[in-house]
């Protein structure tokens, strides 16, 4: 993948799979530490801590008619390549957290990319489910739910071209403004 | 976010023109294969163009939707087009600009486009 927001699709995908109607996203770089942090969290149906071992292996999956499944796989190569790391965090029966770390500076860290476009296009795929997003470098933050822009919106659909217009420009907008110079 | 004025703003603007959403077995699906290697064929703009030229057409009974891989990773991002009492149309490797055309010539103009099926590239 050429992009971390697209892992990041690629992840929430599972937790639709499982289920989910919550997830939440965080993006976190540190300077400080060189880390960029990603954790993509949600309330689907749980894992094992033995199964959360195997789904790390591209050729664990959970699908019939299938022997592979290297969504996890990659983002996990993706993330030691920089000398990072991806674990899973799982609370059987309450959350699975897909954590990954990435060395900030690293020259084969890909970018964070469009994440404007990896949320509106979860929710225009899920108009039902809530997504949140937060984006956090050093210690400037912005966060964005659906949950609150659903409460704002009253009886208007979140999938209206206006809303999306909107959230994009939010997305884009305030991620520049923490990013700063900062290159993520 | 800081305020939500905006977008009270915007709901204030769009009480009148809330188009109905019918969600009967005239609709249409179209599906988009957005499984790991959709995803990085580019699946993330397909679902864009198509949800943009759907509204650009005014288009209140479609549905756009998601689907696994199906084993044809060389293919995607690939394009389910469902109409009811019709033939199923598979389109491959559907970037923008094929996404446009699917809509406005098969789901608007209801004339599949031959050369972007399966069959045309595959065959």
């Amino acid at each position: 993948m050429l992009e971390i927001s697209l892992h990041i699709l690629d992840i929430v995908q599972n937790s639709m799979t499982a289920n989910a109607d919550k997830v939440h996203i965080s993006v976190t770089a540190d300077t400080g530490f060189d880390t960029l942090n990603v954790k993509i969290t949600d309330n689907g149906v749980s894992m094992t801590e033995d199964d959360a071992q195997k789904a790390l292996s591209p050729f664990y999956t959970t699908k019939t008619g299938k022997k592979t499944g290297f969504g996890l796989a990659f983002f996990k190569e993706s993330a030691e390549r920089t000398g990072g790391y991806l674990k899973l965090n799982v609370k059987k029966g309450v959350s699975t957290q897909v954590e990954a770390q990435f060395k900030l500076s690293h020259i084969d860290r890909p970018p964070l990319g469009d994440m404007a476009k990896t949320f509106i296009c979860l929710i225009s795929l899920y108009p039902d489910r809530d997504f949140s997003y937060t984006v956090q470098v050093d210690n400037r933050a912005f966060c964005i739910s659906t949950e609150e822009i659903r409460k704002a919106l009253g009886s208007i659909p979140i999938t209206s071209p206006e809303v999306t217009k909107y959230i994009c420009s939010q997305i884009t907008q305030n991620t520049a403004k923490i990013t700063g110079k900062t290159y993520i | 976010m800081k305020s939500f004025a905006e977008l009270e703003a915007l709901r204030e603007k769009m009480k009148s023109n809330i188009g109905i959403r019918s969600d009967d077995s005239s609709n249409i699906k179209i599906s988009v294969g957005m499984a790991t290697c959709g995803i990085s064929a580019g699946a993330r703009d397909t679902v864009a163009q198509l949800s943009e030229s759907i509204e650009k057409n005014g288009l209140t009974n479609v549905a756009l939707m998601q689907t696994g891989c199906i084993g044809l990773c060389m293919y995607e991002p690939i394009v389910t087009v469902e109409i009811p009492g019709q033939e199923k149309t598979v389109y491959v490797k559907v970037n923008r600009q094929k996404a446009d055309r699917i809509i406005t010539e098969h789901i608007v103009g209801g004339k599949v486009v031959e050369e972007y099926t399966i069959g045309a590239i595959a065959g």
